[in-house]
């Protein structure tokens, strides 16, 4: 048998003698969280005898330990509506009123639900090693509050949130975005009675990285800190600070099918969903010079921020790539960051463990591989309980004209917007017609349109706009909504437009804000980029401010706490590696030295210069 | 992180904040939870005996704060606000803690230990020379002898204040604000989590008429221990000393501040 463990974020596996367990389960849950909480009771409910292991001490994860104990979106259907509902029995007349559910009314009924399907649970417990024959797990090792315990299991639910378990058993797996590896900003959520009930205070507390033990406890610290008042008073007292560190996102482990967020709004998806999600591109991220072109087209030209959209997920995304016996649930299923953004709300996590435990029985019970179920059967079982019931919500894009043009000219174009986009090539002549409008929305928003159509009649108005400096911001979505002049200086920068490289560096040179400023130092590289002629100009603009000691650009991590993150190493960087690739002579790697670089800048340079280790 | 320290502390309580105070660059304390003061705070246990005068210099500091925050007066505390002062405690004090690590392993080497941690990062190897172990159920070598008895708490809020009312199953506990109790149900040391919490919602919804205004704010994920008071030998240079065997916040704090100064002998544990 294979030992498998996690040793300093490697995955390291070991020959070992061992050919079988004492103890052994059907399944057995590691994780005992959103997904885990469901997927245990339902594989109990099945008749299965099942292990749940769980670091904390109680079940539901983010939802109750965490302070997160309130919906967002999802779909309905499942087995999670009849305990919410005896969540919410429990709670009448005994516990306090909560915005949302209330944390220890649920805690306190999936315990009890479990303990009545017969769940074995290990609390205070934690996974540390995954046994195995070549792919195919066989049990796994973990730490209880009476010392090393082991276990063989028939199949192994990954729920632990972070892909913990399948990093142990060395599945492979990717995490944050492609431009820099990391993700979006952690918090730490704390519970208040404020106005007669119990109330979640969520905010950003910076970034972290998940897989590094060191970073993870210097961030629980940052975080605690930030609960500290001068003077606590009773109108707002702590309820609880959450017992759980709030990462929105972390391993996403290779599955056999990677739900990716380009496919989706291409129209290629699943033909064989086993759940929805149903989100929007829900990122705290605020540095949108790093997303993608796909998000940037979204969110900074669209502001499509809170477009919400229903996912299908196949059960493939569920099951790492070359292991048997093992599916993931919850946030770790096989996606891509983008994705990931979208596909973590606790109705979709808790389906998603509702089909591990489905899917569990129909392999245990007829003695196959999860990948020989039937789809046909999985669906029928998921119908059962309602887990799948067909529910979504549709995006309705626009196709009427007038209202398209209506809406353009209004403060919230961007549906309109991606609309037009959708529409093509059928719709750019009236775009074009509208640019000359006297109507300052219409016109703009139409070149918006038009720019994410590749079009470049849309060039003199964007160039217009960001003369005119316009920061207007459009009210499309509540959250992440851009200034004019920022969508126009991607655009511009995306159409590698040299007639814009002189009053771009003019723009950059200014005093001005922090999203404007990077916005344009990224355009005027990607103008470089496609000019040659215009290189050692930018360069020589770039580097007399970035070049020196004292500047800073500082990114607002959160609205209301002071979070804040210094992104000049980070632009240094960027500058360095496009730089060096122009062959313009700089120093900016002196200016680097000097400075202390984020955990973020670290990151991002590995992502960029990365030190090949030796074979 | 280094690889080697004098001193491991096992748990970030008062009892382990205080012991790593009194030498910070060459101890190094690992919790297993993200919390500090979870034997107080995430217990729900306000503690007694507040307006006893702290020996120590740092005590002093400590309960001045509480003070001055609002988070303690007269004897009476708002526990939960104590999670923040001791994370930037640490943070100003430069203590190094782990939080989130599991001990998985200790072996004793040459005449040091090596210790197996987990984490994040995965498993790692420490060495250290001396450990002291704080948890009330002694985590690095798993016994209970020290546990005199447990409870588990729930934090109230209470709309309405109601003279003083003895119960028949559990007690009662004051906290900072009118509106804040405890209430404190004791159980089986070898109870379960589940066992314990469905005492605690029985015994909740069956509590007297007079209390119905009185809700559960919030249980605690901690139980409430009275631990005797050590050090305990487990090995050589390898000692228990209980943060949960000390009245309050403050002496089992002191009681970590002052332990190298006392040179205290040890009572055998197994
Ligand atoms: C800050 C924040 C705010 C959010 N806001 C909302 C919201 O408002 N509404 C909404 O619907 N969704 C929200 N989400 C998303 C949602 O809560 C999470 O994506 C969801 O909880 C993920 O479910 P999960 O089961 O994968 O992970 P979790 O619920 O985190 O469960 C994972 C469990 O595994 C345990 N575990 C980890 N490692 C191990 C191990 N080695 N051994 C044993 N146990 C282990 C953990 O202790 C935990 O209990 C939010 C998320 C965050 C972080």
């Amino acid at each position: 048998m294979l030992l498998s463990e996690l040793k300093d974020r490697k995955a390291v596996s070991t020959n070992i003698k061992k050919k079988n367990f004492e103890n052994n389960y059907d399944v057995v849950v590691a994780g005992l969280g959103v997904a885990g909480s469901i997927a245990a009771i339902s594989a109990g409910r099945h008749g299965l005898k099942v292990l749940g292991i769980e670091k904390l001490s109680c079940m539901g994860g983010a939802a109750t330990a965490g302070g997160i104990s309130i919906y967002y979106y999802g779909l309905p259907g499942g087995i999670f509506e009849e305990i919410d509902e005896k969540a919410e029995k429990i709670k009448t007349g005994n516990l306090t009123a909560a915005r949302g559910f209330h944390p220890d009314a649920k805690k306190f009924a999936l315990e009890r639900e479990a303990v009545k399907a017969g769940v074995e649970i290990a609390y205070n417990s934690a996974v540390t090693a995954v046994f195995r024959e070549g792919g195919t797990v066989k049990g796994i090792r973990w730490i209880s509050p009476e010392g090393v315990r082991e276990a063989g299991c028939r199949i192994l639910i990954d729920a632990s949130g972070d892909g913990e378990v399948c990093a142990v058993a060395g599945c492979d797996f990717k995490y944050g975005r492609e431009f820099d590896g990391t993700t979006q900003p952690y918090s730490h959520a704390r519970v208040t009675f404020r106005d007669g009930r119990n109330i979640v205070n969520n905010f950003d507390a910076g970034h972290i990285d998940p897989a590094d033990g060191d970073d993870f406890s210097a961030k629980v610290i940052n975080a605690g800190i930030l609960h500290l008042k001068d003077k606590f008073q009773e109108d707002d007292k702590i309820i609880f600070t959450a017992l759980q560190l709030g990462q929105r996102e972390g391993r996403l482990i290779t599955g056999d099918e990677t739900l990716s967020l380009k496919d989706f709004f291409s129209g290629k998806v699943t033909k064989e969903p086993v759940f929805y999600e149903y989100s929007n591109y829900d990122t705290h991220a605020k540095d949108w010079f790093c997303e993608s072109e796909l998000i940037q087209d979204w969110v900074v030209v669209a502001g499509l921020w809170g477009t919400k959209f229903s996912i299908p997920v196949p059960f493939k995304s569920m099951l790492p790539k070359g292991f048997n016996g093992l599916i993931t649930a919850g946030r770790c299923i096989s996606m891509e960051h983008e994705m990931a953004q979208c596909l973590r709300m606790q109705r979709a996590m808790q389906k998603s463990g509702e089909v591990a435990a489905w899917a569990a029985a129909i392999a245990i019970k007829n003695n196959i591989t999860l990948r020989e179920i039937p789809y046909a059967e999985l669906l029928k079982g998921l119908k059962a309980t309602n887990c799948f019931n067909g529910e979504i919500i549709e995006t309705h894009w626009l196709s009427d004209r007038s209202e398209l043009k209506a809406q353009l000219s209004s403060e919230k174009p961007g549906y309109a917007v991606w609309s037009a986009k959708l529409m093509g090539e059928d719709i750019k002549g009236e775009l074009r017609q509208w640019l000359s409008s006297e109507d300052k929305h219409l016109s703009r928003h139409s070149a918006f349109a038009l720019g994410l159509l590749n079009d470049k009649t849309a060039l003199p108005v964007l160039r217009e706009i960001v003369l005119e400096r316009d920061k207007f911001i459009p009210s499309t979505s509540r959250i992440g909504s851009q200034k004019r002049l920022c969508s126009a200086i991607y655009l511009l920068g995306k159409f590698g437009d040299g007639e814009s490289a002189e009053e771009l560096l003019t723009v950059f040179r200014e005093d001005t804000e922090t999203d404007i400023l990077t916005h344009t130092f990224m355009a005027l590289l990607k103008i470089g980029s496609a000019i040659p002629e215009f290189r050692e100009k930018i360069a020589n603009g770039i580097i007399e401010k970035i070049g020196s000691n004292k500047f800073s650009a500082m990114y607002k991590v959160d609205r209301t706490y002071d979070v804040r993150e210094d992104m000049a190493g980070y632009m240094r960087i960027i500058a360095i590696k496009k730089f060096d690739e122009w062959k313009i002579p700089h120093k900016l790697r002196e200016t680097l030295e000097k400075s202390e670089l984020t955990m973020r800048g670290k990151a991002l340079m590995n992502q960029m210069f990365p030190i090949r280790e030796k074979e | 992180m280094n690889q080697n320290y004098e001193t491991l502390i096992i748990g970030a309580g008062l009892t382990g904040i205080g012991l790593a105070c009194a030498d910070k660059e060459n101890s190094l304390i690992i919790e297993r939870t993200i919390s500090p003061g979870s034997e107080y705070i995430n217990a729900f246990n306000p503690g007694n005996d507040w307006q006893e005068e702290p020996l120590t210099s740092g005590g002093k500091n400590l309960k001045k704060e509480l003070e001055d925050r609002n988070i303690l007066c007269d004897g009476k505390v708002h526990i939960s606000a104590l999670s923040p002062v001791l994370y930037s405690f640490i943070k100003t004090e430069k203590l190094n803690v782990l939080f989130w690590t599991e001990i998985t392993g200790i072996e004793k080497v040459r005449g040091n230990f090596e210790v197996e941690i987990y984490n994040a990062s995965g498993l790692r190897k420490i060495k250290v020379k001396k450990i002291i172990d704080t948890s009330p159920e002694r985590r690095s070598a798993p016994d209970k002898s020290s546990i005199i008895s447990k409870s588990i708490n729930a934090l109230l809020h209470c709309e309405k204040e109601i003279s003083s009312f003895e119960l028949k199953n559990g007690k009662l506990l004051n906290g900072r604000f009118p509106s804040e109790k405890y209430f404190s149900l004791p159980v089986e040391v070898n109870d379960s989590w589940p066992d314990a919490r469905k005492k605690l919602f029985a015994a909740w919804e069956k509590r007297p008429g007079k209390l119905s205004g009185w809700l559960i704010a919030a249980t605690a994920s901690e139980f409430a221990y009275s631990s005797a008071k050590g050090p305990f030998e487990i090995k050589n240079n390898w000692l228990h000393l209980p943060s949960a065997a000390y009245s309050n916040p403050i002496q089992s704090f002191e009681a970590g501040v002052n332990f190298f100064k006392g040179e205290q002998q040890c009572s055998c544990q197994n």
